[in-house]
């Protein structure tokens, strides 16, 4: 019961469950005699046939007018409610119910039922606790005489309505807190307490409802003339009517002999009451309940006990009868209450207290029964609980194992989730979980590199050099010696007269090593010779690869370079925006069916993935493959993709990459030339693409593809975009370091145990010296300017607390792998070129030196960049046998 | 791919979206999730509510980092102008 | 059940919540089901100068058709897991 006569706190409940376990067995007892089917119509009849509105009259009873109604005022259970929650009770069922008697069923009598559908009826129990309800009123007075079974027509109910309204409310105590009922069951309602105002109309109408409170209640009016075979006792129902008075009936004294309210009300009778809609109880204990609440008579507790042990057919008519004398023993009993005093405020304190703690007790109790909350218990879990945690509940099944470390969890549910992180290369990379980890593979390859150049320095440089001269026919070591000289010596005199103590010394030739080289090498180039026909087949295959799709793809070049600047426009010309995004979600729609199959254990075919991935789709201007890699999750997805790939087509998507590396929108956006001024988003992108995709491309390279394969890209790089613009930008520096360095490394370790083949060797010359044309004269524009690294620095400086610094080890990182496959002359261009950048970063290193000298906070800071210049600087100047230190670059010992 | 309205929003999963929704409010931000009902998750989110006081327009801004936001408040999602 | 199963990970965290009555709620989420109703504990108005009202709750029931946002911090969640469980949502509705 609350506001406006919605029950907000299920109060019906109780009713349906108790009450419908008396239909249950009522109903089932007349299904013996009928068996009905349901009729929606039935069902509804009653609803919204007469309007709430009119009854905000309601509103003076609900919230009282002159009616103490003390301090726990309880919207939902309170006592001063019991009474008309009581008389309410059948309405509010009738409400919920709404149905012919054999036909009403409620959902949980259905549950119920249908547990155990033969439950032997036992109606004595059932109709026992009604019987006891109306035994007060039975030995009332007798009531005025009965229309029996009349049909009230609609006019006169409306007539009974009025009246209500025009009745003070002060006259209806018991009905300050109106039923929950009345709101959803006009007509039901509005019968009964027109009852007691008026109790010829009125009082037809409760007996039934109060007889069978549901179903008597759920068609006040019409409900009337229903035909009595729904009732238990038909025939006597109905006699009793006409019976008004039985004999039985000791309470008539009740009313006129006003006690304590709480006195002698048992505990168990008056908790109940207050559950208007707990069936038989609770219209027994509601009706004592109110009696002791306004007229201060004792309960019929006793009646009720006695009734109990009477035989039933005995007792239902009395109860009918009881039930039809009830409103009006109440309204007698109303009346004579307001004649005398009314309960003192300290009695109605006390029975508030006492209707506090019982309710506290009781308030839900018996709402259930232990079969109904199973019922519901299953049914809630058969809500949540799921078979397929993994597909129902992927979320928060995958969540909590990732924020448990992935390690956790011997369930399936574990394994579940961890098999998906395994297979999905979650975060970026699964296992992998450092976001730098590309960069960082990158250097220690670059580093890897250098190390073994430095070891050597002089052998490779030789030997390199003796290569050139059986190549090209040259005088081997005194170009060689000359080549020294010269890149050395340039550097020295050029400072001479403003630094001379960074004069160079140049490194004395060892013509030991210079013959041990060369020896090494004759056996090198014998043995290559031998394996060359195969050796040189197999290049010239991979390269006329290459070739041939270099000249597929003459028509996209047309349209190259800086005119593809504009994303739009790149991604125009590869079928729109839309097209792309929708590529990208068949992507990944695909790898999750992939993983699905792969966690279940199911074949995986890569077909159709690789036909979304559109690598060889000529349709376009610009392969929209490159188009995907502008958007942030078309990169997250790569390394899945990869997860799935074979080599072949891993090799041919990072061919169609390295082709179309120009018109990649990272590219673009991290030029200095292209995006002079990037946002802090594009940065990020940046950032992303540095840490997934680059980290593909290492691993691809360093763990599964051959020097040819390196070649082959490069090669496709080179071959079909403007290296020199793509060395503007940092991820394009990056991409070329990677190929680079990593070729380095091959040959290195090939040298050693003698694997290339000469055409290979001389291959990678011709690819190296085209990539150095490209390059050449703009080497120093891999710097970028000053304004761009200060925008940079600025726009970063958000993210980190302390203060950013433009990293150039990428470009040193380059340099150095440029160097290292550069022969001599190709070194001494090189540091021609970035002169300035190496003696620039010497004093940057000098002038922190000081700074780091000295004290204060920010000589540590100081001291970590300084060093960090030099461990770049260094890393370059290794490849060439140099190293930087205090200020001055000296040869590596 | 097929092309039911839900499809749709599924291509902007991970980018920029403009969310109109009742009360005179719009939100832009990352689309993360979205379901049948039009729940929607973003990320750096920016949300504008506009108002008018004294027969003059005026908007205010709340950024959040991330928001649910429940489908019964959405009445259109679509691509920031910017984006397209 | 995407969104259950999402609102199911931030148990436990702080959340603010706006309903669509611009009340706005903060606290620490207790519990939801599966219409998003959501039960807050400790839970703080944000603008107690208006709502003076919801000063002394501390615990609450939201039902889920009156929220209109809810707050969380980034750290709450994992984009990437919750974009692929979007689309596996939206790939077995399509089914």
């Amino acid at each position: 019961m609350s506001f406006f006569g919605f029950d907000a706190s299920g109060a019906q409940g109780p009713q349906r469950a108790r009450g419908g376990r008396q239909q249950h067995q009522q109903r089932q007892q007349q299904q013996q005699h009928s068996q009905q089917p349901l009729d929606f119509d039935d069902t509804y009849k009653g609803y919204g046939e007469y309007a709430p509105e009119e009854e905000d009259f309601l509103n003076d009873e609900t919230f009282g007018n002159d009616v103490e109604v003390g301090n726990n005022f309880d919207f939902g259970h309170g006592a001063a409610a019991a009474a008309p929650a009581a008389s309410a009770a059948p309405g509010a069922s009738a409400g919920a119910s709404a149905a012919p008697p054999q036909q009403h069923r409620s959902y949980v009598a259905a549950a119920a039922g249908g547990v155990h559908p033969a439950a032997p009826v036992d109606s004595a129990a059932d109709l026992k606790p009604m019987e006891s309800l109306w035994n007060p009123a039975a030995a009332q007075a007798a009531p005025p005489a009965q229309p029996q079974g009349r049909v009230l027509s609609l006019e006169e109910v409306e007539r009974q309505q009025r009246q209500m309204q025009q009745m003070p409310p002060q006259q209806m105590p018991p009905q300050q807190m109106p039923p929950q009922g009345y709101a959803m069951v006009p007509q039901g309602y509005a019968i009964p307490p027109q009852g007691y105002a008026i109790p010829p109309q009125g009082y037809a109408m409760p007996p039934q409802g109060y007889a069978m409170p549901p179903q008597g209640y759920a068609m006040p009016p019409q409900g009337y003339a229903m035909p009595p075979q729904g009732y238990a006792m038909p025939p006597q129902g109905y006699a009793m009517q006409q019976m008004p008075q039985q004999p039985m009936q000791q309470m008539p004294q009740q009313p006129a002999v006003p006690q304590a309210p709480v006195a002698q009300q048992p505990v168990a009778q008056a908790p109940v009451a207050q559950q208007p809609a707990a069936q038989p109880q609770l219209d027994r204990s509601a009706s004592s309940l109110s009696q002791n609440s306004q007229s201060g008579t004792p309960g019929p507790a006793p009646m009720g006990e006695a009734e109990l042990a009477a035989p039933v057919h005995q007792q239902m008519p009395q109860q009918m009868q009881q039930q039809q004398q009830m409103p009006q023993q109440m309204q007698q009993g109303r009346q004579r209450q307001r004649n005398r005093e009314p309960l003192t405020p300290e009695e109605q304190k006390r029975l508030d207290i006492r209707h506090a703690k019982v309710e506290k007790i009781l308030k839900h109790s018996g709402l259930m029964t232990p079969r109904d909350k199973d019922f519901i218990t299953r049914y809630q879990l058969s809500q949540i609980v799921t078979e397929d945690p993994y597909n129902e509940d992927f979320y928060f099944q995958v969540y909590k194992i990732i924020q448990r470390g992935g390690v956790v969890g011997e369930s399936n549910k574990g394994l579940i989730a961890r098999a998906y992180l395994e297979h999905s290369g979650h975060r970026l990379g699964g296992r992998y979980k450092r976001a730098d980890i590309a960069l960082q593979r990158m250097q220690s390859q670059v580093e890897k590199a250098v190390t073994v150049a430095k070891e050597r320095p002089l052998r490779k440089q030789e030997k390199e050099l003796a290569q050139q001269q059986e190549q090209e026919g040259e005088a081997a070591s005194g170009a060689a010696a000359d080549s020294r000289d010269g890149v050395l010596g340039r550097i020295s005199s050029s400072l001479n007269s403003k630094a001379p103590r960074r004069q160079l010394q140049i490194p004395a030739a060892n013509k030991d090593a210079l013959l041990n080289s060369l020896l090494v090498n004759d056996e090198h180039h014998a043995r290559a010779s031998a394996a060359a026909p195969d050796a040189l087949m197999e290049v010239t295959e991979s390269l006329g690869n290459v070739d041939l799709s270099q000249k597929s793809r003459v028509r996209r070049r047309s349209s190259y370079a800086f005119s593809s600047v504009d994303q739009s426009s790149v991604m125009s010309r590869s079928g729109g925006r839309k097209f792309v995004l929708s590529l990208i979600e068949t992507v990944y729609e695909e790898v999750l069916e992939l993983e699905a199959n792969l966690r279940s254990g199911k074949a995986t075919d890569v077909q159709k993935l690789w036909e979304a991935l559109h690598i060889n789709d000529e349709l376009y201007e610009v392969c929209p493959f490159i188009s995907m890699l502008s958007f942030d999750k078309g990169i997250k997805i790569m390394p899945r993709i990869f997860n799935f790939l074979e080599k072949e087509q891993k090799l041919q998507l990072l061919q169609t990459f390295f082709s179309e590396l120009s018109h990649l929108n990272i590219i673009i956006i991290s030029s200095y030339k292209t995006n002079p001024q990037p946002s802090e988003a594009q940065l990020k992108q940046i950032d992303v693409f540095q840490t997934v995709f680059l980290k593909i491309i290492v691993s691809f390279l360093s763990s599964s593809s051959n020097f040819i394969e390196i070649m082959g890209l490069l090669l496709h790089l080179i071959k079909n975009n403007s290296v020199s613009f793509i060395s503007t930008s940092k991820i394009g520096l990056n991409l070329i370091t990677v190929l680079i360095s990593r070729a380095a490394l091959i040959r290195q370790d090939t040298n050693r145990s003698n694997m290339l083949s000469s055409p290979e060797i001389s291959t990678w010359n011709e690819i190296y010296d085209k990539l150095f044309t490209a390059l050449e004269s703009k080497i120093a524009a891999v710097f970028p300017p000053r304004e761009y690294i200060a925008k940079v620095t600025e726009k970063s400086a958000g993210s980190a607390a302390a203060p950013q610094h433009y990293d150039q080890a990428y470009i040193w990182q380059f340099l150095a792998s440029l160097a290292l496959s550069g022969k001599l002359n190709h070194q001494r261009i090189i540091i021609d070129e970035v002169r300035d950048q190496i003696f620039g970063t010497l004093a940057e290193a000098g002038q922190l030196a000081t700074a780091a000298a000295g004290p204060g906070p920010d000589a540590a800071d100081s001291r970590y960049r300084r060093d960090k210049l030099y461990q770049d600087l260094n890393l370059f100047l290794n490849v060439m046998g140099l190293v930087a230190r205090d200020g001055e670059i000296s040869e590596l010992k | 791919m097929s092309n039911t309205p839900l499809d749709l929003l599924k291509l902007n999963l991970d980018e920029k979206v403009y969310v109109k929704l009742r009360g005179a409010r719009s939100m832009t931000g990352t689309l993360q999730a979205f379901d049948s009902h039009c729940n929607i998750v973003l990320s750096d989110a920016v949300e504008t509510v506009y108002d008018i006081v004294d027969g003059e327009m005026r908007s205010s801004e709340r950024s959040s980092e991330m928001v649910f936001v429940r489908g019964d408040s959405v009445t259109l999602i679509t691509t920031p102008e910017d984006e397209e | 059940m995407l969104f259950f199963s999402f609102f199911k990970t931030l148990v436990d965290q702080e959340v603010v919540v706006q309903l669509k009555n611009d009340i706005e709620l903060k606290g620490t989420l207790q519990s939801v089901d599966q219409f998003l109703n959501l039960k807050l504990d400790n839970i703080s108005c944000t603008d107690q100068e208006k709502y003076p009202h919801l000063v002394s709750v501390r615990n609450i029931f939201i039902r889920g058709s009156t929220v209109r946002y809810v707050y969380l911090n980034k750290n709450m969640v994992d984009t990437n897991l919750l974009q692929d469980a979007t689309r596996r949502e939206a790939m077995s509705e399509r089914k």
